[in-house]
């Protein structure tokens, strides 16, 4: 290898160099790559598995009943009725347990307390509403 | 002696460049590339569109009206379901559900509706409580099996077991209610919750 300076012999070990953090920087791009299925898929699950419109309709439910308790157009009997209703049609179809309480209108204070319980084993949601009505 | 220089310098040019052109590649691949293969994306849109429409349907336009999807359970009436629910609202552009669907494939729905009651029948000593079902709307290509379906309830009040009115399906009075569909038999006739279950899958 004559007619190489010492410095000359140096160039290639820049190539070698240059390549290696190159594929240090590939690796991590396809690290970020790699996590992004993951991502979005989790994500999705998040939403899928959150019971946000189960316990929206079955809360608007519950204040329903309560409102129509207020208006008087449900009888005692009737009430408990729609509260089985729900508590066996909430735990058959949609495998969730969902029990509520209408308390008593109070008039000093002018509300009523409504406690709802709801429990599907992997979201459980507690509410106590004072209800105007 | 040949001078090579200029060949090292040339192949460390091409190297970059392939390396330039793969990370340009994979950075603009990336921001596309959950979707393929995964339906749970498009899964959770049709649910979050399915629950919004039956939320519409079960929306009263003002407090003395019920709402449609009340009127439509207490007369029994599958056709004005479909209509509403996959005509008006689910496949219509402004909700734009087709496009949580691949092209050229359409969103079939099923709806049964699920009532409570008291079986006395049976074992008239030991009343149980029963959950019946039956259908309210027919798909139009049955369920195969195999399509991913999304499954999306609402609970209905009704208020009586509704078989005389039948406005909704024979609009000319005086109409004849044994042409109308009526409820099974075993609803009872009080002031009750229903559960209205839509199955939807991409057909």
């Amino acid at each position: 290898m004559e007619g190489l300076s010492p410095e000359r012999k140096e160039e290639g070990q820049w190539i070698v160099l240059m390549g290696f953090l190159v594929s240090i920087g590939i690796f991590f791009l396809a690290l970020i790559l790699s996590q992004s299925t993951i991502v979005g898929q989790t994500t999705a699950e998040g939403v899928l598995e959150f019971p946000k419109n189960d316990l929206q309709d079955v809360r608007a439910e519950i204040l329903d009943i309560t409102k129509e308790k207020s208006m008087g157009s449900l009888t005692q009997a009737q009430e408990n009725r729609v509260m089985e209703d729900i508590q066996n049609l909430s735990l058959h179809r949609k495998s969730a347990l969902v029990e509520y309480l209408i308390g008593d209108w109070d008039p000093g204070a002018g509300n009523r307390i409504v406690r709802i319980h709801y429990n599907n084993g992997v979201f459980e949601y507690d509410e106590t509403a004072s209800v105007r009505y | 002696m040949v001078n090579s220089d200029a060949q090292l310098y040339t192949m460390e040019g091409i190297a970059a460049g392939v390396i330039m052109i793969l990370t340009a590649y994979l950075v603009l691949g990336s921001t596309s590339v959950y979707t393929p293969g995964d339906t749970h994306i498009t899964d959770m849109q049709l649910e979050q569109v399915g629950a919004d429409v039956l939320k519409i349907m079960d929306t009263p336009p003002d407090l003395n009206n019920a709402s449609e999807l009340e009127k439509i359970v207490a007369t029994n009436d599958g056709a004005r379901f479909h209509q509403l629910f996959w005509e008006t609202y689910l496949m219509s552009g402004e909700i734009a559900a087709q496009k949580t669907t691949r092209t050229g494939s359409s969103i079939i729905t099923n709806a049964t509706v699920y009532y409570h009651y008291t079986d006395t029948v049976t074992d008239p000593l030991n009343p149980q409580p029963v959950i019946q079902g039956y259908q309210l709307s027919k798909p139009l290509i049955p369920y195969s099996g195999s399509e991913p379906g999304v499954r999306v309830t609402r609970y209905v009040n009704v208020t009586a077991r509704n078989t005389t009115d039948c406005s909704s399906c024979c609009p000319i009075p005086p109409c004849d209610p044994a042409l109308c569909p009526k409820m099974p038999a075993t609803v009872e006739d009080r002031p009750q919750v229903m559960l209205v279950e839509v199955f939807m899958w991409k057909a």
